[in-house]
C-alpha cells in the first residue's frame, strides 16, 4: 500500500488550521475530528509539534482551561493571522490539486 | 500556586510509569538549551497530556507514539532557544555557585579543625572544584541525553562510580596544585558571607515546601 504519511504531514497545519477556526478544541478531539474525516487515528505525539509550530508563528493561539470531565486541558483557537494563512493555504490546495487531477486525468503528455 | 509549583502540584497526580516517561522527555529537553519559558511551557503541556492520557486509560507513552526521541527532536526543532550569551552567563552563575559551595564546605570542615585558622584557598581547591564542575556538567548532560533510549531514570550505580572517578581524578590534581596560594580568608568572616548568601536561600525555599504541603 501506499505510505501517505509525507503528504499527510504537508497538509495537516492546514487541516488543524481548519479545525480550530470552527471552534476553540483541544489536541485529543483535533485527532479524533481528523479521525471523523479520514485521516487515520494520529498520535498526540503527531500533532503537538504541529500546534506548537502554528503558535510560534503566531496562527493560534493558546489558554489552559479546566474540565468538568477530568484535569485542565489546552485549548486552540485561530487568530487573525491564522485565518490569513488558512486561506492562504486553501488557494495553494487548489491550485496542487487541480493540477495533479490534471495530470492524472488528462492522459499522456506525449501523445 | 506560582507556575513551578502548579507543575510540581500536578506530577503528584502522575502514575509511576507515566512520570517516568515524563522525566525521560524532560531530560532529554533540557538538554537542547531551550529558553526558560519555552521549557516550563513544554512541562505543562505534556503533563496535561499525560493526566489526559491517564484519564482515558492510555499511557504517555502510547500517545507520543513509538519514537519517543523523534517526537522530542521535533518539538525541540519548533521551540525557541537560549542565545550563546545566556548559555555562557548560565554556565558562569552555576561555576561561582559552585565555588561558594565548595569554598564554605572547606572553611567549615577547617573551623571544626581550629576556629582560629587562616584559611588558604589555593589554585589546587580553584582546579579542583572547576573541573569537578565541568565533569559533572558533562555526566549528567550525556545520562540526561540517554535517559529517554534507555528508557530508565539514572543508573545511580553508574553514576556513583563515574562520580568517585572525577572525585579522584580532580583531587589528585588538588594536590598538585596545593601549595599556589591564591588568597587567604578568616573564617568568621566567611561565616557572614555564608551566612548572607545561603542560608536565607535554604530557609526560604524550607518555608516555600512548607507552604505548598499545606495547601
Amino acid at each position: 500500500m501506499y505510505d501517505d504519511t509525507q503528504i499527510k504531514k504537508g497538509i495537516l497545519d492546514g487541516c488543524i488550521l481548519k479545525i480550530v477556526s470552527q471552534q476553540e478544541t483541544y489536541g485529543y478531539e483535533i485527532i479524533n475530528i481528523l479521525d471523523f474525516y479520514g485521516f487515520g487515528k494520529l498520535s498526540e505525539g503527531t500533532i503537538y509539534p504541529i500546534l506548537k509550530r502554528l503558535q510560534n508563528k503566531g496562527f493560534i493561539s493558546s489558554e489552559f482551561k479546566k474540565s468538568s470531565l477530568g484535569p485542565k486541558r489546552k485549548y486552540y483557537r485561530i487568530t487573525d493571522t491564522g485565518m490569513d494563512q488558512f486561506d492562504k493555504f486553501v488557494v495553494m490546495w487548489n491550485n496542487t490539486s487541480s493540477s495533479l487531477n490534471k495530470l492524472l486525468e488528462e492522459g499522456d503528455y506525449f501523445e | 500556586l506560582n507556575k513551578y509549583e502548579e507543575i510540581e502540584d500536578l506530577k503528584k497526580h502522575l502514575l509511576y510509569k507515566n512520570r517516568e516517561t515524563y522525566t525521560n522527555i524532560l531530560f532529554y529537553i533540557s538538554t537542547h538549551n531551550l529558553k526558560d519559558d519555552e521549557l516550563y511551557g513544554i512541562e505543562m503541556d505534556i503533563i496535561v497530556m499525560a493526566l489526559n492520557a491517564q484519564q482515558r486509560g492510555d499511557s504517555l507513552s502510547d500517545i507520543i507514539g513509538e519514537n519517543p526521541k523523534e517526537f522530542c527532536n521535533q518539538i525541540i526543532a519548533e521551540s525557541k532557544k537560549k542565545s550563546t550569551f545566556t548559555k555562557f552567563k548560565d554556565i558562569v552563575v552555576n561555576l561561582f555557585l559552585a565555588i561558594d559551595i565548595y569554598i564554605v564546605i572547606v572553611f567549615l570542615v577547617n573551623a571544626l579543625i581550629d576556629i582560629n585558622q587562616l584559611t588558604v584557598f589555593t589554585l589546587g581547591h580553584l582546579i579542583f572544584v572547576i573541573i569537578t564542575f565541568f565533569e559533572f556538567e558533562f555526566l549528567f548532560h550525556y545520562l540526561k541525553k540517554e535517559a529517554i533510549i534507555t528508557k530508565h531514570r539514572f543508573n545511580y550505580t553508574t553514576v556513583g562510580f563515574l562520580g568517585l572517578i572525577i572525585i579522584i581524578i580532580s583531587a589528585v590534581l588538588l594536590v598538585n596544585f596545593y601549595n599556589i596560594k591564591l588568597f587567604e580568608i578568616n573564617l568568621w568572616l566567611l561565616g557572614i558571607v555564608a551566612f548572607m548568601t545561603i542560608v536565607p536561600k535554604l530557609l526560604f525555599n524550607i518555608g516555600k515546601n512548607i507552604k505548598t504541603q499545606n495547601l
